[in-house]
């Protein structure tokens, strides 16, 4: 617990940001009954936190949440974490060692300032109260009231800020109540009505109207109201009476699997008071067995959103939960379309950073499986999808600018988090883009081998310079050179392996060793390789990079064959290297550039020389430390024009 | 005769070793490695380097530690854009046969003053990167704004590949949208523009870097019409074949130039900052240094830092020497007509005239100055000598100039006219900067006009005749503001 707290006191300092944008929305905490709210141009998420129960608390197996922090983003894909806004400690009239603080609520009063709305336990008297702490910013500092709000006796507040004027608080306790608040946010409003209920064997003055009292029986908690195009909405988590569904066909085509958990249920209303109408269901039961859904409802920038949790990280005990967003849409009578979560979730995910493909719709066999099972706080590791063959994900609203791109795979190992990012090529994964009519692209991830592959995540980088990019094999009998007179046909060996740290030592002594050496045993296994360079300078970098060959440190060997058609009298080989070269013809030393050279064309030439009509063969060395290794070569006449009437064989 | 010959030889022998001794170059702890252009910020100059923090200087001559710039990496470059300082510079470090994931930043500040309540950078907004694969390395950023169109380019790039330009928005630093990056050389450091008279130049440093005395860096440069290029060398050789005419490389005591910024000062004054990798006589450290930028046929080229020495000043207007206006002593010879030397008479060599020789028959006060004929006589010869406790002035200090073998000094008078007073007294009248000018001339500018409040930096040496020198304000477009030395 200490440990925790640390933490928790690290994060207030410094504001973590989360990047992991897909359902659930974070991994750094358990976080539960989300309220969104959008203030500015950012969404701030006020969840309730879960943790796993300390010492001093004896339920083991029940609720647990002693602070509360708060989330934003812009984007709705990277959340920052700003670290604790309120502890159980700082209530004044709180039970310091409740841990009850549950589903918050927070609002901008019409003086600019932040209300925080919070349940806890009283330190004296039992169930639940409701309190309001006060901030200037929506992170905080929040300073909690005196004492709390009086008549409100239960959980889960919700302030709905009508267009009316007025602001409304629900809350939970005693039924579904509502009550108008006064201008100060703090009080029920005088004329507030109340009734007594039977609580057991207790009769209790429950304040405000029981909103519920009209809809079908079955709410239990978390009431959040909205207000959208002269409708007000009054939505909450409802377990619906299994008799009363039997008997009921419009309760049967909700689509309930009636398994006794919570739904997100919904009714509406031309007033913020009611009478309410019940319209259906927003989600039906979790489909991982939480027994408790809590919910909020906003619109970020055109578009409206259902904040949710389910228990994803926490399989085995419902009570550690995972908040959740996902998108939801209106009919043109206002009633809500059902939502059916997703891994996917909400927001863009940016192409180049990583896409969590177990989180994309799964087909043909694919599911996912946690990373790190070894406990419940390791799942926050996340998860993996396993592709059998022909197993897929699709994911949308990926962002990629403009490009070529190349996929990299995060594959896991079976027996923990040890990841492999191999290229797409090395994988039998088959993964397309289509651009989406919003810009945004789909992305289709395929298995097309045998065996079953597992995916952690993918990104895209930019493409990676292909050997395609510089050269080609070489095809047909010969070629000319080209119009400037550069010989672009070689037969290139392999990098041989000549440590050098620096361009330095590439003095003529050290070169003409260098280059006559015997390098037969370590050119065993090297290849030659009779290719066409796409470009005036002959590459040798990516000759090796591209291949993934070493590339510092090494020595080429380059050779091609000449056939003069007559006699070149007075010509000169001119060439440029990167770094240091040595140019042979027939086997003669003609030209040496020494020292630590870079690429300029006609950087040295060898003396005058005649070529008799017939084959010739040029053979050049080229040293390179820490460089980016190339050549250019052509014959120049004696006027210092390239020399254009030879061919250039294969070897 | 041939004694006293051998004798003055070597006392100007002497001399020179003396000069060469005494370290010449920037005065201060000027050790900095990939220097900013220089740029002025309330009177000071600051330059900005490799590694984060940079130099500080007065006058441009002495530079000590303490600008400020965070971030750390490779090779910024800083120019003023309205009111505010835009500071370009490579995060990252590059790498030597390493990682070539290169990011390109910009930033904001109002002041380059860290003393100063306004000194605040923006934070860093990327203008450019490169992933470690392609053939660039995103790095050593170097910053034109055009004045021709008001558009701001930006050159990146090392020996890893091409070197870059993209394009900036001047209001805010950022990328222009939908810019892309165009490849403009091959394989140099350190690149930087520049615009002059209806050409683009890029420069270039090629060369080994960072090997002390055994780097061989050096500055290239070639040019276009367009700032997108083709950048050809004199030889019509493209920068992206790795063309290059040279700018500046070493000169004795000093070696491996890199980095180029220019810093234009006047009309037809302008200058060239850049490293030294190695100055023999600062330790062999890397080291600012700021040399006169000259202009041949279109192309720039670094002079070497004016020294002195004993010289006489010729004017450009006419061809005649600076001097005292003394009386002409005329040199004895034997002389016969030439018909009655005989063919086989001795070669014998003949005296020149000696300041003992006149220098009675010169007044003792003050002596207007005069430009006359030039005979290498006594009272046309200069002793012109650094002043290090005078300051300076970017490429070189201040100078006191004697007549040589005396300590008469040239000074300007109050009304703006030229004399010589017999002793010098260190006033600032007595001291001189001289700066040479892109056509190879130099300019010569008292430190101050007696009576004046501010340092000089308009009138100067001035042939209001042939033979009449005075003190006028400069003007590039007359050779009567012009100087040679010889």
């Amino acid at each position: 617990m200490n440990t925790k707290k640390l933490l928790l006191g690290m994060a207030m300092l410094c504001p973590a940001m989360i990047a992991i944008a897909q359902n659930p929305l974070v991994n750094t905490d358990f976080t539960a009954d989300p309220t969104a709210r959008v203030f500015g141009d950012r969404v701030y998420i006020y969840p309730s936190h879960d943790i796993p129960a300390p010492d001093d608390y004896a339920r083991k197996d029940w609720f647990c949440m002693a602070d509360y922090h708060v989330y934003s983003s812009d984007n709705l894909t990277d959340w920052t974490d700003h670290g604790v806004i309120l502890t159980q400690e700082q209530v004044p009239w709180g039970n310091p060692k409740a841990y009850s603080m549950w589903a918050p609520d927070c609002i901008q009063g019409k003086d600019g300032r932040y209300y925080f709305y919070f349940p806890d336990a009283p330190a004296e008297g039992q169930g639940f109260g409701v309190g309001v702490a006060i901030a200037d910013s929506p992170t905080g500092p929040f300073k909690p009231q005196p004492s709390r709000i009086e008549g409100i006796f239960g959980i889960d507040p919700c302030v709905l800020q009508a267009s009316d004027g007025h602001s409304y608080i629900f809350w939970g306790g005693g039924g579904l109540r509502e009550a108008q608040l006064k201008d100060n946010l703090l009080e029920l409003a005088d004329d507030t009505p109340s009734e007594v209920r039977k609580m057991g064997d207790r009769e209790m003055r429950m304040t405000g109207l029981d909103a519920a009292a009209g809809l079908p029986a079955g709410f239990k908690e978390g009431p959040f109201a909205f207000e959208r195009d002269g409708w007000y909405y009054l939505t909450y988590p409802w377990v619906p009476d299994s008799a009363a569904v039997a008997q009921s066909t419009e309760l049967q085509k909700l689509g309930m699997r009636m398994s006794g958990t919570e739904t997100l249920a919904y009714a509406m209303s031309r007033n913020p008071m009611g009478p309410w109408e019940f319209k259906g269901l927003i989600m039906a039961e979790s489909p991982t067995g939480c027994w408790t859904n809590h919910h909020s409802i906003i619109e970020f920038k055109g578009q409206w959103y259902l904040f949710y949790h389910h228990n994803d990280y926490s399989p085995g005990f419902d009570k550690n939960r995972s908040m959740r967003a996902d998108s939801l849409f209106f009919n043109p009578d206002g009633t809500i379309r059902q939502v059916i979560p997703t891994n996917r979730g909400i927001g863009v995910t940016d192409g180049l950073k990583h896409i969590q493909m177990d989180r994309g719709t799964l087909s043909g066999g694919a599911f996912i499986e946690y990373n790190n099972t070894s406990d419940t706080l390791h799942r926050f590791e996340g998860w993996k999808v396993r592709l059998p063959k022909g197993g897929k994900s699709v994911y949308g609203n990926v962002s990629l600018p403009e490009g070529e791109f190349q996929a990299l795979v995060s594959t896991t190992s079976s027996w923990g988090r040890r990841q492999q990012i191999k290229q797409l090529a090395e994988t039998t994964l088959q993964i397309t883009t289509t651009q989406q009519k919003n810009g945004l692209f789909t992305i289709e991830m395929v298995n097309n081998g045998k065996d079953t592959v597992d995916v952690d995540w993918i990104t895209f980088v930019t493409r990676k310079p292909l050997f395609s990019d510089y050269f080609e094999p070489s095809q047909g009998k010969s070629i000319l050179p080209d119009q400037n007179g550069f010989i672009r046909r070689w037969n290139i060996l392999d990098p041989i392996d000549k440590p050098n740290n620096t361009n330095t030592v590439f003095v003529d002594t050290y070169l003409r060793k260098a280059f006559n050496a015997d390098y037969s045993e370590q050119t065993r296994n090297l290849e030659w390789h009779q290719l066409d360079s796409k470009r005036w300078n002959v590459k040798l970098f990516r000759f090796a990079s591209c291949r993934d060959k070493q590339v510092y440190g090494v020595l080429f060997f380059a050779e091609t064959v000449i056939d003069c058609n007559e006699t070149l009298n007075n010509v000169r080989l001119s060439a440029g290297s990167n770094s240091a070269s040595m140019w042979w013809i027939d086997g003669k030393e003609v030209l040496l550039l020494s020292g630590d050279r870079r690429m300029v064309q006609d950087d040295g030439q060898s003396q005058r020389l005649t070529l008799k009509k017939g084959k010739h063969t040029i053979r050049c060395a080229v040293i390179n430390g820490p460089g980016m290794s190339d050549f250019c070569v052509r014959l120049l006449d004696s006027n210092g024009s390239p020399v254009t009437n030879y061919k250039i064989l294969s070897k | 005769m041939a004694k006293t010959f051998i004798s003055k030889r070597l006392a100007l022998v002497a001399m020179v070793c003396s000069l060469a001794a005494t370290a010449w170059a920037q005065e201060g702890q000027p050790y900095i490695h990939d220097p900013s252009t220089l740029a002025e910020c309330d009177g000071k100059w600051y330059t900005f380097g490799t590694g984060g923090g940079g130099l500080i200087s007065d006058d441009g001559w002495h530079w000590h530690s303490g600008a400020v710039r965070p971030g750390g990496g490779a090779a910024p470059d800083v120019i003023k854009i309205g009111d505010r300082y835009l500071v370009v510079y490579g995060a990252t470090g590059g790498g030597l046969g390493g990682g070539h994931n290169g990011v390109i930043l910009t930033m904001w500040n109002y002041t380059l003053d860290p003393e100063s309540p306004l000194f605040n950078y923006s934070d860093p907004v990327q203008v450019a990167a490169s992933d470690g694969m392609e053939d660039n390395d995103a790095i050593d950023p170097g910053i034109l704004l055009d004045p021709n169109t008001g558009r701001l380019w930006v050159s990146y790039g090392t020996y890893f590949g091409n070197i870059r330009l993209i394009e900036l928005d001047p209001r805010t630093g950022e990328r222009v949208a939908g810019n892309e990056p165009l490849d403009i050389a091959i394989d140099c450091e350190a690149s930087d523009l520049l615009y002059r008279d209806g050409w683009y130049y890029l420069l270039g440093t090629h060369g080994t870097c960072c090997d002390g005395v055994n780097s061989t860096y050096n500055i290239v440069a070639g040019r276009s019409r367009e700032v997108t290029g083709p950048y050809l060398d004199n030889m019509g050789r493209d920068m992206l074949a790795g063309g290059g005419r040279m700018v500046v490389a070493a000169e004795r005591r000093r070696t491996g130039a890199g980095h180029f910024g220019r810093t234009v000062i006047d009309e037809g004054v302008e200058v060239t900052s850049f490293h030294w990798e190695a100055d023999y006589d600062m330790s062999g450290r890397s080291t600012l240094t700021i040399h006169p930028l000259l202009w041949k046929n279109g192309w720039p080229e670094a002079a070497p830092q004016f020294k002195g020495g004993n010289l006489s000043i010729i004017s450009e207007r006419r061809g005649y020497a600076l001097e005292l206006g003394v009386d002409f002593v005329r040199q004895p010879q034997e002389r016969a007509h030439w018909f009655n030397v005989p063919a086989d008479a001795p070669v014998t060599s003949l005296p020149e005239q000696k300041l003992s020789d006149v220098i009675k028959t010169w007044p003792e006060g003050e002596i207007a100055a005069r430009i006359g004929d030039y005979m290498f006589r006594p009272h046309q010869q200069w002793t012109i000598e650094p002043v290090p406790e005078a300051g300076g002035y970017l490429s070189a200090p201040y100078f006191r100039i004697l007549i040589e073998g005396t300590d008469r000094a040239l000074a300007a008078t109050a009304d703006m006219e030229v004399t010589t007073v017999p002793h010098y007294t260190g006033a600032d009248n007595e001291l001189w900067r001289i700066e040479q000018l892109t056509d190879g001339t130099f300019r010569i500018m008292p430190k101050q006009i007696p009576g004046q409040k501010s340092v000089n930096t308009k009138l100067v040496l001035y042939s209001a005749g042939d033979s009449t020198p005075t003190i006028a304000p400069y003007d590039f477009h007359s050779d009567n503001s012009k100087w040679r030395f010889k």
